[in-house]
């Protein structure tokens, strides 16, 4: 597949067998991903899978010890190269005693052909806020200024972290349908993310990153049945014999059992007659269903 | 050319909005001159070499601070890393750090030149006031550099009690306070050593419009690179440690 879609003229970014280690700690370990022009692709990891040293390897901040990272068929670190993307800095990074107009000019500054300020403020509900210090905005306010900065050059490609966590549902959808329109436009969208919800949200494909390797690649529908993974929870006299299980654990009396499909399973242990009591059905958390998808692919 | 402007608007506004910055860099050294110099200064010849001193003390805060601190200030912030995606070449970001200094470097020595002119007998030709700026102008790269070595390898907390005692440390021992002649011979000793004192010596030697002596160009060269080096080695430092 690398070879393939790597030597494909509609590859905006593209990430050939990248390592990266921080001393004797590897954050990527041979990672390939490719992003197709107008993909909105999300990647997906939890905290520590190498999500955020990618991102610095695309966006020029890092060059990989092995590999090869490329954006719009160059190299990040070249300058006209990035002046055609976009993205948001991190929260609650912004510098302090700067007005959100005097740090919206500044960025703005570095494209040839930025968004007009009026016309940013509107799209992104950040109307009030022009004179305000960038010190004092609320957490969601800074996101919605980080989500602008990232568009205001009119990028071909934009690289968003966890645009909308922890934001309330209103101006989430505010964000989302702004993303979503630049997208509709034909701009290619890379949203990097620790949760599952926003990916499912917004991406079209997510790319699962693990331990520093790419464990999973394909459609929103295709990954998310794949993640669905269920704990189904209950008191027994000891771990029954059932199927569907990827994993299970007994503990004082409780049996954990993960599956991915939870219907099927409560059936078959209905049919085994075994006693249990207090059945529970819980969603696995994205840590483990991380795990269970490693383990398929191993 | 726009590019540049507008990082330099952004480091002038931040630092214009930062009231202890302006005080400790544009004020104190004038602050200082009245207290300390002023009383001093009998005679023209020695409310020039005063006020030579004093200009020196400006312009090696102005370099110290903005970008020792600045720098370590820079690298315990996520903007900073955000200001790398942006697309700047390397030149519009030096711009951008230099510019700001250069500016307040002149702003500091200035206000302590009219202080000077106002409570003191100075008098200085055009000569000597030409020598004072190459003075001042050749002593900024090294302190500017020594700045920049505090600033990575030196925590963001440490940063600035460190650059104050440095900063002071080669005021005083420069004899830019207190005339060397004054020094007992230990400190004096040390004094010989110091980047300050040999920029102090040519700083004198212009306004008295005396020759400069050779070895203090050379103290000032060696110093200069031993200061690069050790910032080149702690920018490398830097860039291979710091992860997320």
């Amino acid at each position: 597949m690398g070879t393939e879609a790597g030597a494909g003229e509609g590859a905006v970014a593209e990430l050939r067998g990248v390592a990266k280690a921080f001393g004797a700690r590897p954050a990527l370990a041979g990672l390939d991903l490719v992003v197709p022009k107008g993909a909105f692709l999300a990647l997906l990891g939890p905290n520590g899978a190498g999500k955020t040293t990618a991102l610095s390897l695309l966006l020029g901040l890092r060059v990989p010890d092995r590999g090869e990272a490329l954006l719009l068929g160059g190299s990040p670190l070249d300058e006209s190269i990035r002046r055609r993307i976009g993205a948001t800095p991190q929260v609650s990074a912004y510098p302090s005693g700067l007005k959100v107009r005097e740090v919206v000019a500044f960025v703005a500054a570095h494209y040839p052909d930025p968004m007009p300020q009026a016309k940013l403020y509107e799209r992104f509900g950040l109307g009030g806020l022009a004179g305000r210090q960038v010190g004092g905005l609320s957490g969601g306010e800074q996101r919605r200024l980080g989500a602008a900065l990232a568009l205001v050059g009119n990028p071909e490609v934009v690289f968003l972290d966890e645009p909308s966590t922890g934001l309330d549902v209103e101006v989430r959808r505010l964000l989302w349908d702004t993303v979503r329109a630049f997208h509709e436009d034909g701009g290619t969208v890379v949203l990097t993310t620790h949760y599952l919800e926003e990916a499912e949200a917004l991406a079209e494909r997510i790319a699962v990153i693990h331990r520093g390797r790419l464990v999973a690649d394909g459609t929103r529908r295709e990954i998310t049945s794949r993640i669905t993974l269920r704990r189904v929870r209950f008191r027994a006299e000891a771990v029954p014999d059932v199927d569907p299980v990827s994993r299970s654990a007994f503990e004082a009396g409780v049996v954990t059992l993960f599956t991915p499909d939870a219907d099927r399973l409560v059936r078959r242990l209905v049919e085994t007659r075994v006693a249990f009591s207090d059945l529970e059905v819980l969603p696995a958390r994205l840590e483990e269903a991380f795990v269970s998808l490693t383990r398929e692919d191993a | 050319m726009m590019l540049a402007l507008a990082h330099v608007r952004m480091r002038l506004i931040a630092l214009l909005r930062t009231p202890a910055y302006v005080a400790g860099t544009l004020a104190m050294p004038s602050v200082i001159l009245v207290f300390l110099g002023v009383g001093l200064a009998d005679t023209t010849a020695e409310a020039n070499a005063i006020m030579a001193s004093f200009t020196v003390f400006a312009v090696m805060g102005v370099a110290f601070f903005q970008f020792g601190v600045g720098i370590a200030e820079g690298r315990s912030s996520p903007w900073s890393t955000f200001e790398r995606i942006l697309p700047a070449p390397v030149a519009v970001r030096l711009a951008g750090a230099v510019v700001p200094a250069v500016l307040f470097a002149i702003a500091a020595a200035g206000l302590v030149i009219v202080v000077a002119h106002v409570f003191m007998p100075v008098a200085l030709g055009a000569g000597a006031w030409a020598r004072l700026g190459l003075v001042l102008v050749a002593a900024s790269v090294p302190f500017a550099l020594l700045g920049i070595a505090i600033g990575y390898w030196v925590t963001f907390r440490a940063a600035l009690p460190v650059a104050n005692i440095v900063y002071l440390g080669l005021a005083f021992g420069g004899g830019l306070f207190l005339s060397p002649r004054l020094f007992p011979d230990m400190l004096e000793a040390v004094s010989q050593c110091l980047v300050s004192r040999h920029v102090a010596e040519l700083a004198w030697r212009a306004v008295a419009d005396a020759p400069w002596s050779p070895g203090a160009w050379l103290w000032i060269a060696g110093y200069t690179v031993a200061a690069g080096l050790l910032a080149g080695w702690g920018y490398r430092r830097d860039e291979g440690e710091r992860y997320r």
